[in-house]
């Protein structure tokens, strides 16, 4: 049970420090940097320490991390889908078209511009004479979704 | 580190995995409502992982079948996602927007895709794994389930000062 605990307070204050950081310096340290850095510091810990305990609290909290990594995208930036729920939580039943003027009201001009800039910011897509080209990065990314998209023949909608 | 202490490691990352395998498997038969086969996948694998700890209760200390379960839920969390992202992630559709057509412009890919494009698409997708009822022309919530997601991210969203 104490193993719990400290496992519970280790995400807890992983958790606070990320919201420190995001609310009052408006610096988001959810990166794969920090994921390799804990990764690393785990390592060691487990090396050195040889405990069985120790090691299945190092995986659930690495674990912790990335499900946080993956999971913290979707609350700081808004997404058409949430946008969508919302208004139909709000409206209750609603007419598709009085839906869809909503929908373009509330957030529709921001949204590409602002998943552009994220993939400009993060080095996916590089911007040259006003031209938009993938980065090996990105080119990586779309490979590894198409090759997922294949394997468990999911619908994309293009 | 003996082997029982090994397997109880090793043992969330093989349930995850032939939660992933059984996934496949459906998706291989049919791949309509991918969304409900994950969900319900997700409750299968989690029943069956509850009744190999029953099964092997006097083995395992709490501490083991927290670690086991976590594991799971984090693992599970994880594929949930890599299967949601090539089918709903913005970032990802206008990576491929850039990939077909060689160094668009901005303003091709704004006139490519139009919030329009993007608000079919969504109801398109809520409609096919029934998270939105048709009727007629009205559009209606059909899963009251869906409310305790949206709950759990407005809360969050409010905490990092996020407005819709």
């Amino acid at each position: 049970m104490e193993q719990i605990i400290y496992l519970t307070t280790y995400c807890f204050t992983f958790f606070l420090i990320h919201l420190t950081f995001y609310r009052l310096l408006g610096i988001n340290i959810n990166k794969i940097f920090i994921i390799i850095l804990i990764f690393l510091i785990s390592s060691l810990i487990s090396v050195k320490t040889n405990s069985n305990e120790i090691i299945l609290n190092l995986i659930s909290f690495n674990l912790f991390v990335i499900c946080f990594y993956i999971l913290i995208p979707g609350i700081i930036n808004n997404g058409p889908a949430l946008v969508i729920i919302d208004l139909l939580i709000k409206n209750k039943i609603c007419s598709k078209q009085k839906l869809k003027f909503l929908f373009n009201k509330n957030v529709a001009s921001t949204i590409i511009k602002n998943r552009l800039k994220i993939n400009i910011e993060t080095n996916i897509v590089s911007k040259k004479k006003n031209r938009l080209f993938l980065s090996n990065k990105g080119k990586i990314i779309i490979y590894f979704f198409n090759t997922i998209t294949k394997i468990f023949k999911l619908k994309t909608y293009e | 580190m003996n082997k029982l202490n090994f397997l109880i490691i090793i043992s969330p990352f093989l349930f995850t995995l032939f939660y992933v395998l059984i996934f496949f498997v459906a998706q291989q038969l049919s791949n309509k409502k991918y969304l409900t086969k994950l969900i319900y996948f997700f409750i299968f694998v989690l029943l069956l992982v509850i009744f190999s700890i029953v099964k092997f209760y006097i083995f395992l200390n709490t501490q083991q079948i927290f670690y086991i379960l976590f594991i799971f839920t984090c693992n599970s969390f994880i594929f949930i996602n890599f299967i949601q992202i090539p089918i709903s992630s913005l970032q990802v559709k206008l990576l491929r927007i850039i990939s077909k057509n060689s160094g668009p412009s901005e303003k091709k890919i704004n006139s490519k895709y139009t919030p329009s494009n993007i608000f079919e698409e969504r109801i398109k997708t809520f409609i096919n794994n029934g998270t939105i009822k048709k009727e007629k022309t009205m559009l209606k919530l059909r899963r009251e389930k869906i409310l305790a997601f949206y709950m759990f991210f407005k809360y969050l969203k409010t905490l990092y000062n996020v407005r819709f």
